[in-house]
């Protein structure tokens, strides 16, 4: 049995906003002032000096304080007295948890949550604009998509426990169409929407920003340091836990700029649901006052992407970061040609296949979860969760002890990833070409085999033998295979071919127009992206 | 804090001298129980306690863990003082804890203390690496005694794996004990062994710190002077020109040197990790060089900044 639509949490949002509101500056405040010691101008000042410095150095659109204010701030910090102290600090928490704090229309929800299949049609599906009059009906919706976007995964699992946990998605990132693709996938699987922390460079742009606001998503803005707005975000992200309201984190905190799947994961906000769940333990027993708190469930997910959107943009950002001078200063034009991209005119020449799956739900320490939310050890044993938080008979936050636990939990997070990648035949080819690649130029380093000028063609027949040979590897070490590439090698690799030359400005690997029978990788910075998906898992050469 | 019920896990001289220890220390400690794994029906005492401590042949780790897991919660603390890898896979004793049991705060002890010392109360240290802090605290705490120094180090790994890696180096200082050396020979294969898996131990995940103190240099001298540990009586045996199996009965005591040493050497090529010593007794070991020319290939194997 599954929640009911009418229950989802996320409906109830408007209502329980100003709460939600007066909750979090309040107990930031305190958590705040209990940090600082009673001495909140430290606090004060940190934010002031780096906010003077961010703001001298770009003036940033939206803010929530502009420069001269946060100066005539830090300037009258010596001579405001300890009640005025505390209220400026009590403003300003004020004004970032009305920043961060989401909204949410249950009439715009329900207009994006019609519009959202059609748009994802028509990025999803090969012929692009031209197939868009088949997206835009809505059997031509569930036909385009039933072939083009896949869930896969315990899905009625993840149902079940919904309607008395609280599920917390984690999935992979590795571009901006995921937030939309698993709210979509969350909707085709009838799982509850999520709210979600979403960047505010999102937000300018009117429509987009309209919608994300109205649905629920909350805004961060990563360009902000200082540790009073870490710490209005993460009590934001507590209180909305507590409440009951599902969430989604994205445990990578960007996208994956190497077009690998999440070796680390940056535990911030997802860390909330700890002290969430020592508040859930201590209500249920009475030590605390206010509503019980349901239990949550961490659900990880792999979003597959067969082609990816900003693939040029990440990679060439991912070579410029890792080189460094070395890449940059040889070969500085030719990088910011790569990362130049037309987002628009990428969104509709955009071809490819998308595969959502969802892992196996864990606790909040990452511990599976049965079907009842009954937490098991390694052994499929029961476990009572309580017990990991106890101290001197009753739970109770340890921030080195949690930080640990949390450690762990991304550990068991990223097992999970690589356990549910899903391997495309872009993947699949991109990794035996650039193997070849390699093959051919010994002797250098990754730098100079991405810009080694002779062209080098790859027979078309060496090509399929690796392709049979990487599968199997692939499969003795129990990775998933999509099915467009479990076929044939020669479907394999036409598929591939197909999928590079549709998108891209430039095809990663394309077929020889002199010679049929070779192939030549056009886009080595391409090519070495969709192989990272293979070479993160670890998998021999 | 209140006062702690501990359960020590292990039935051998070890076991009961930590046990003799802790129970001594009235101020800290409410109970002490020594389960012996190979007596059934006491399994509920592990249940009851705060804390557990074991001190089993690192070959009886998974099955002991595997059962006594059942009665083990998130509340336990775990501390293993077992001295090795697991054989066959040889992953550290935290790895299997984390594959058998629910317990998360788990802790390693190491450094120079023979259950000798223990027994008769003559000084000695321990250090207990633990990711958690409270882990180490607690530790210390219980542990302490007037004879017996604890400390706390955040680096589990760090203490597990030079705990284990002595073996190897305590081995060639048994060679060279056997072959007569001399004290600066002997103090070059202590040292420079010390470097190498110092070496390994940081590619792997620990601190190069831990190695060269009391888990791994502590461990390293107790190993390798007196009668020394089994490793250390093996060496000499081999030195003298015994078969390794013929050795290794006469010690009649568990000996990891030779494991140590081949798991050293492929955890050195796959890390890149340069092991003059480790490949030198590897080489000795599989038959493939006298002892004297594995000695040479060391002391003549280029001038390098140490």
């Amino acid at each position: 049995m599954r929640e009911s639509q009418e229950s989802y949490p996320l409906l109830r949002f408007h209502e329980e906003r100003p709460l939600i509101v007066r909750e979090t500056a309040r107990r930031a405040l305190d958590l705040l002032m209990e940090k600082s010691e009673g001495a909140p101008e430290y606090i004060l000042n940190d934010a002031c000096l780096q906010e003077i410095r961010r703001l001298s150095e770009s003036s940033g659109r939206d803010e929530v304080r502009d420069l001269s204010a946060w100066r005539r701030l830090w300037r009258s910090l010596g001579t405001l007295s300890y009640e005025e102290r505390v209220a400026q600090l009590g403003s300003l928490i004020e004004d970032y948890v009305e920043d961060v704090a989401g909204g949410f229309d249950r009439r715009v929800y329900n207009i994006a949550s019609r519009m959202v299949p059609p748009a994802l049609g028509i990025l999803l599906t090969p012929e692009g604009l031209r197939g868009a009059y088949r997206a835009l009906s809505s059997s031509g919706v569930e036909a385009l998509l039933s072939h083009r976007l896949r869930i896969e995964g315990p899905v009625s699992e993840l149902g079940e426990l919904s309607r008395f946990g609280t599920l917390v998605c984690v999935p992979t990132h590795v571009s901006n169409l995921d937030s939309p693709v698993m709210g979509y996938a969350l909707q085709l699987s009838l799982l509850p929407p999520t709210t979600y922390g979403a960047g505010k460079n999102l937000f300018t742009n009117p429509v987009l920003g309209f919608f994300m606001r109205k649905c629920g998503a909350y805004r961060v803005d990563r360009r902000i340091k200082h540790e009073l707005y870490k710490d209005v975000l993460k009590t934001y992200s507590q209180v909305i836990l507590e409440r009951g309201y599902h969430s989604m984190f994205f445990p990578g905190g960007t996208r994956s700029r190497s077009g690998g799947v999440e070796e680390h994961v940056k535990l911030g906000l997802l860390g909330t649901t700890l002290p969430a769940t020592v508040a859930r333990f201590r209500r249920s027993l009475g030590l605390d006052r206010g509503p019980a708190i349901r239990p949550m469930y961490l659900v990880p997910a792999t979003i597959n992407f067969q082609l990816v959107l900003e693939a040029e943009t990440l990679i060439a950002d991912f070579l410029s970061e890792t080189g460094k001078a070395r890449y940059i200063i040889e070969d500085d034009e030719s990088a910011q040609a790569l990362r130049v991209l037309s987002f628009a005119r990428s969104l509709l020449r955009l071809s490819g296949a998308v595969v959502v799956r969802f892992g196996r739900p864990m606790d909040v320490l990452g511990n599976p979860v049965d079907r009842q939310g009954q937490s098991l050890d390694p052994r499929g044993r029961p476990v009572d969760l309580s017990r990991y938080f106890y101290v001197d008979g009753e739970p109770r936050v340890v921030p080195q002890r949690d930080a640990e636990y949390m450690r762990e939990t991304g550990v068991a997070i990223m097992k999970s990833y690589r356990e549910n990648t899903v391997l495309m035949p872009t993947h699949l080819v991109a990794r035996v070409a650039w193997q070849k690649l390699c093959n051919e130029m010994p002797n250098l380093d990754l730098y100079h085999r991405l810009r080694h000028s002779p062209e080098i063609t790859l027979r078309e027949e060496d090509v399929l033998a690796d392709i049979d040979r990487l599968r199997a590897a692939l499969r003795s070490r129990g990775h998933l295979l999509d099915p467009f590439a479990e076929g044939p090698a020669r479907e394999v690799l036409e598929t591939a071919l197909m999928a590079f030359g549709s998108y891209h400005k430039c095809a990663a690997l394309e077929r020889s127009e002199e010679d049929p029978g070779l192939l030549v990788p056009r886009d080595r910075q391409l090519l070495y992206y969709y192989q990272n998906r293979i070479d993160s898992l670890k998998v021999p050469s | 804090m209140s006062k702690k019920t501990i359960a020590v896990i292990g039935g051998g001289r070890w076991a009961r001298a930590i046990a003799q220890v802790i129970a001594g220390n009235e101020a800290e400690v409410a109970r002490v129980v020594v389960h012996h794994p190979q007596r059934q029906g006491d399994l509920a005492a592990l249940g009851d306690a705060d804390i557990l401590i074991l001190a089993t042949p690192a070959h009886a780790v998974r099955g002991i863990l595997a059962e006594a897991g059942a009665v083990m919660h998130g509340g336990h603390y775990l501390v293993h003082a077992v001295g090795s890898l697991e054989p066959t896979t040889l992953k550290r004793i935290s790895e299997v804890i984390a594959e058998e049991t629910p317990v998360r705060r788990v802790g390693a002890l190491a450094g120079p203390a023979l259950a000798l010392d223990l027994e008769e109360a003559r000084p000695a240290a321990l250090v207990c690496g633990s990711r958690f802090d409270e882990v180490g605290a607690l530790m210390t705490r219980v542990l302490s005694s007037r004879a017996l120094r604890a400390y706390a180090s955040p680096d589990l790994i760090g203490v597990e794996l030079a705990r284990a890696m002595v073996a190897a180096v305590a081995l060639a200082g048994g060679v060279g004990q056997a072959l007569d050396l001399g004290p600066a020979a002997q103090a070059v294969l202590v040292t420079r062994g010390a470097a190498e898996i110092a070496r390994l131990g940081v590619a792997l995940g620990g601190s190069e710190r831990t190695f060269f103190g009391l888990a791994g240099l502590g461990e390293l001298l107790v190993a390798t002077q007196g009668r020394g540990s089994a490793d250390f009586e093996l060496g000499m045996l081999l030195g003298r020109g015994e078969k390794l199996a013929d050795a290794e009965r006469k010690v009649g005591r568990v000996c990891d040197g030779p494991t140590m040493v081949r798991e050293a050497f492929r955890l050195g090529q796959m890390h890149r990790v340069r092991m003059t010593l480790i490949s030198a007794l590897h080489h000795w070991l599989g038959g493939e060089r006298t002892v004297k020319e594995a000695l040479s290939d060391m002391f003549q194997s280029g001038t390098r900044t140490e």
